[in-house]
């Protein structure tokens, strides 16, 4: 009888540190995403109509620009590991694509502006562009400790 | 069996520890489903329980259970205008339970195993209305006999969701469950009040009644009230010696206590609870049986046990592994009541979920702790540090 519970606390406490471990960094940016979330629903004061409307289409805005920013980092990680090994027409064509990502990127803003129109006053809209940035002059105040 | 069962919790755990380090290198595509793919493991452990009217028998009961979901579709429709689109989603779902009781007047061992796979769809139309259906057909079986043979049946329900606010909302639907052993046809009429990551109380007939408390993202504190139950098929010589037929036995209870879920992380959590089973009983009968004998002291001339316990202790753990990435559900209240059903719903029947269910917590302070520059250097671009 032992022996089965034995296995399972071998179990949970592997998992536990070992996935727990590996997994710090994407624990840190869930938990900072739901401090950005926190904050731009305290800043917003949106109504219940208008929060129901507006998450799910912010939730899909985020999801998409995500992924965006990773590839173009990804992108821009790579050419720093070993620049000197890259001839200038590839350097170039990095640069093209780094150009080519931050349009999509702005495309994809414009797309979404239109969107969140529909279902939050534009009052609003402009009030989450500016705790968007204010989001982030937070974090750096709250690093500084300040 | 518990060999493989082991090969099987170390496989997950390598699995686990992969796909965190995959999630962790640059995501390429938008995450397609709102839901991740998931394998679960429990143990239920219950203490001797005497009869009530004969206080010379007793029975004990444990079950283990393997278990999984995955995202097999997901159709998002656009928004039209300020309309929200609708989602749907089909959701695949198995699992294998294995339960030992051993009753003190039966002394061979049984191993009744129950292996059912199916699918649960769920559509969200607009901001309120959750529509979620499943169907999961099981094999029952006794492993401990060759001459049994194996039973074909099937649970199903319709569920209706409607999220009124962040605060309430409410479901009614129908089921075919053995849950409540000898019943199976039941409605479904639940309801939630309070947020999903705050201190809230949820009544879903005739699953649970819980009191959920999230205190952080991590840690999710329960005290609840749920009914366990089941019908099996068991093949038995010295109960019935003289015949071959099959018995039937009936089990339900009702499992009062806490429960702590600690999610560690975005891969892998477990729960622990532990309290009292109560307004417990057990049935057996031979199949194609319609007599009655409620004198369980007559035991080797029943055709019919049917016994009130006396109540126990019982200890439930349980782990579970997520892989890959999902969605964003920040806020989307229908999602959250989505995500809700699937996880206490869509198991099947035996009603062993984590309380908390993959919601994310919104922290209603806004002051982050631990964290260094290095962890949010990535936000941040030249023109941003004006």
């Amino acid at each position: 009888m032992w022996y089965k519970y034995k296995i399972w606390l071998v179990i949970i406490l592997t998992g536990f540190f070992s996935v727990r471990l590996l997994a710090q960094n994407s624990d840190k940016k869930e938990k900072i995403e739901s401090f950005k979330v926190a904050f731009i629903t305290q800043k917003l004061n949106l109504t219940t109509k208008e929060a129901q409307q507006f998450w799910p289409i912010y939730n899909e805005y985020l999801d998409k620009m995500e992924t965006l920013k990773n590839a173009r980092k990804k992108e821009l990680r790579s050419s720093s590991i070993s620049i000197e090994n890259y001839t200038d027409k590839e350097l170039e064509s990095m640069l093209d694509n780094e150009f080519l990502s931050k349009e999509k990127e702005v495309e994809l803003s414009k797309e979404y502006f239109n969107k969140f129109k529909t279902s939050i006053p534009l009052k609003k809209v402009i009030l989450l562009y500016k705790a968007e940035d204010e989001f982030k002059r937070e974090l750096l105040r709250q690093i500084s400790g300040k | 069996m518990i060999k493989i069962k082991n090969c099987f919790l170390i496989l997950c755990l390598i699995s686990a520890n992969y796909f965190t380090l995959v999630s962790q290198e640059v995501q390429k595509e938008e995450p397609k489903h709102y839901i991740k793919p998931t394998v679960y493991l429990n143990r239920l452990v219950t203490g001797k329980r005497t009869f009530k009217n004969n206080k010379n028998e007793n029975y004990s009961f444990t079950q283990s259970n393997i278990g999984f979901y995955f995202p097999i579709y997901t159709k998002t429709k656009p928004n039209v205008g300020d309309k929200l689109g609708s989602v749907f989603q089909i959701i695949g779902t198995g699992n294998v339970s294995r339960a030992i009781p051993k009753f003190s007047f039966i002394s061979s061992k049984h191993t009744l195993v129950r292996t059912n796979f199916g699918i649960s769809a769920m559509l969200n139309t607009g901001t309120k209305n959750v529509f979620f259906a499943n169907i999961l057909p099981f094999i029952a079986e006794d492993r401990s006999s060759l001459q049994y043979k194996p039973t074909v049946r099937l649970t199903y329900m319709f569920i209706y969701n409607r999220t009124v606010n962040e605060r309430f909302s409410y479901r009614l639907g129908y089921a075919k469950t053995y849950l409540l052993s000898g019943r199976p046809r039941q409605p479904i009429i639940g309801f939630r009040i309070g947020k999903f990551d705050r201190l809230h109380f949820n009544f879903q007939y005739p699953r649970f009644v819980s009191l959920d408390w999230p205190l952080d993202e991590h840690i999710t504190i329960s005290f609840f009230n749920k009914v366990m139950g089941g019908i099996y098929g068991m093949r038995n010589l010295e109960f019935r010696g003289d015949t071959y037929n099959s018995i039937l036995f009936k089990r339900q209870e009702k499992l009062t206590g806490i429960e702590w879920d600690y999610k560690s992380s975005n891969v892998f959590s477990f729960f622990f609870s532990v309290g009292f089973v109560g307004n417990n009983s057990i049935i057996l009968n031979e199949v194609n049986s319609k007599k009655v004998n409620r004198n369980y002291l007559d035991i080797a001339r029943a055709n019919f046990i049917a016994a009130k316990l006396e109540p126990s202790l019982f200890i439930n753990l349980g782990v579970q592994f997520s892989f890959g990435k999902a969605k964003k559900i920040y806020n989307n209240l229908s999602m959250y009541d989505a995500i809700d059903l699937n996880s206490n719903f869509g198991s099947g029947d035996n009603n062993d979920a984590m309380k908390s269910a993959p919601i994310p917590y919104i922290p209603s302070q806004l002051k982050l702790k631990a964290i260094q520059l290095k962890d949010v250097e990535d936000l941040f671009e030249l023109d941003d540090i004006n």
